[in-house]
C-alpha cells in the first residue's frame, strides 16, 4: 500500500531530472578515466640556444676554427620514449631545406640522446668550421632512430645559425 | 768496409722495422676502438628496439632509457677521450647489457599493469552504469520515504474540494 503512494508520489518530471543528472555525472566520470593517460598532440621540439642558454646573443662572424658555444634544446612529447639524432651539417644559402626534406650538406657533428617521454634536455655544443665561408649556415636537423627499419629517419624539426666565417687578421 | 755498410743497413732497416710496428699498432688500436664504438652503438641500438616494443606493451622503461641514455653518452665520450676508450666503452657495454636483461621483467609487469588498467576501467564503467541504473531506481523512492519519515508527524486537514484549490491557484495548471 504504502509502495503503491510513493510510486504514485514520483513524478515523471523528476525521475527525468535526476536521470539527466545521473547520465551526465556518470558520463564525466567515464571521460575522466579514459582519457587521464591520453595525449592531445604529439609533438619533439627542438631549440637553438645561444652561448648564455637564452634566446638570443647568437654570433654572426666567427675566426676559422674559433670554437662557437651554443646549446640545444631537444623535449620529447612523443608519448614514447625516443632516440634523437641530432645532425649539425654545414650549408650555404643554396642548401634546400625544410620539414620534408633535409639538407645535402656535410655533417659536421652528430649528437645523440635517448629521451623519455615529457623530458627535456639541453646539450652543450662546442662547433668548429674549418673553411672561411659568407652567409655558411650551421643547420641543425632532427633526426630519430626508428627502430622498425632499424635506421635514423629525418623528423622534420630543423633550425638554423647564419655566420660569417672569417680568416684571423694578423697584425 | 762492406761490413761496416751491412752493421748501417741492419740499423736503419731495424729503425723502419720498428717504425712501422709502431704505426701498426697505433692504427690497429685505433681501428680496433672505432669497431669497439660501433659495435657498442649497434648494441645499443638494439636494446633500445626491444625497449621500445616493451613501452608498446605498457611496460615502464624509464629508468631503462635513462640507463641507456648514460650509456650512449659513456660511448660518445669515448670517440673523444681515446686514452680512456676502453673502459668507457666496457661501463656503457655493461650498462647496456643491464639494460638488456632488465626487459624481461619489464614486459612482465607491464602486461599485469596493462590487465590491472583495464580491470580498473572496466570496473568504473560498470560502477558508473550500475549506479545510474540503481540512482534511477531507488533514489526517487528513498528521497519520497526519507520525505514521509520527515513529515510523519504533521496533521493533515481533510478540506472542501472548493476550498482546496482557489480559482486563482495556477498550481493546478
Amino acid at each position: 500500500m504504502r509502495r503503491i503512494v510513493l510510486e504514485e508520489m514520483i513524478d515523471d518530471e523528476v525521475k527525468a531530472v535526476v536521470m539527466a543528472i545521473i547520465i551526465v555525472a556518470g558520463a564525466l566520470s567515464i571521460a575522466q578515466t579514459l582519457a587521464s593517460e591520453r595525449i592531445p598532440e604529439r609533438f619533439s621540439a627542438l631549440g637553438l640556444l645561444g652561448p648564455d642558454k637564452k634566446i638570443g646573443g647568437y654570433p654572426k662572424t666567427v675566426l676559422v676554427n674559433q670554437t662557437i658555444n651554443l646549446y640545444l634544446f631537444i623535449d620529447n612529447h612523443e608519448g614514447r620514449t625516443i632516440y634523437y639524432i641530432i645532425y649539425v651539417k654545414l650549408g650555404d644559402k643554396w642548401t634546400e631545406v625544410n620539414e620534408n626534406k633535409s639538407a645535402e650538406a656535410p655533417i659536421l657533428y652528430t649528437y645523440e640522446v635517448i629521451l623519455p617521454h615529457g623530458m627535456n634536455t639541453t646539450i652543450p655544443l662546442s662547433l668548429k668550421i674549418n673553411q672561411l665561408m659568407t652567409n655558411a649556415r650551421l643547420i641543425f636537423e632532427m633526426w630519430i632512430y626508428d627502430p622498425t627499419a632499424g635506421t635514423p629517419r629525418y623528423h622534420g624539426r630543423w633550425n638554423q645559425l647564419w655566420l660569417n666565417v672569417t680568416a684571423p687578421q694578423i697584425s | 768496409m762492406n761490413k761496416r755498410f751491412s752493421v748501417i743497413s741492419s740499423k736503419i732497416l731495424a729503425l723502419i722495422i720498428l717504425t712501422l710496428t709502431l704505426t701498426a699498432i697505433s692504427t690497429i688500436s685505433e681501428v680496433r676502438c672505432e669497431v669497439d664504438e660501433v659495435q657498442a652503438i649497434r648494441l645499443l641500438r638494439e636494446v633500445y628496439s626491444k625497449l621500445v616494443e616493451a613501452e608498446g606493451s605498457g611496460a615502464d622503461i624509464l629508468n631503462a632509457s635513462l640507463q641507456l641514455d648514460k650509456a650512449l653518452k659513456l660511448i660518445k665520450q669515448a670517440e673523444e677521450d681515446p686514452r680512456n676508450s676502453d673502459r668507457l666503452i666496457s661501463e656503457a657495454i655493461t650498462l647496456i647489457s643491464n639494460v638488456d636483461s632488465m626487459i624481461p621483467t619489464l614486459i612482465e609487469e607491464g602486461g599485469r599493469k596493462t590487465f590491472f588498467k583495464n580491470l580498473y576501467v572496466f570496473s568504473a564503467v560498470s560502477a558508473t552504469l550500475s549506479s545510474i541504473i540503481l540512482s534511477y531506481i531507488l533514489s526517487p523512492r528513498i528521497f519520497w520515504s526519507l520525505w514521509l519519515r520527515a513529515k510523519s508527524r504533521w496533521l493533515v486537514k481533510i478540506m472542501d474540494e472548493k476550498d482546496s484549490v482557489r480559482r486563482d491557484d495556477r498550481r493546478r495548471g
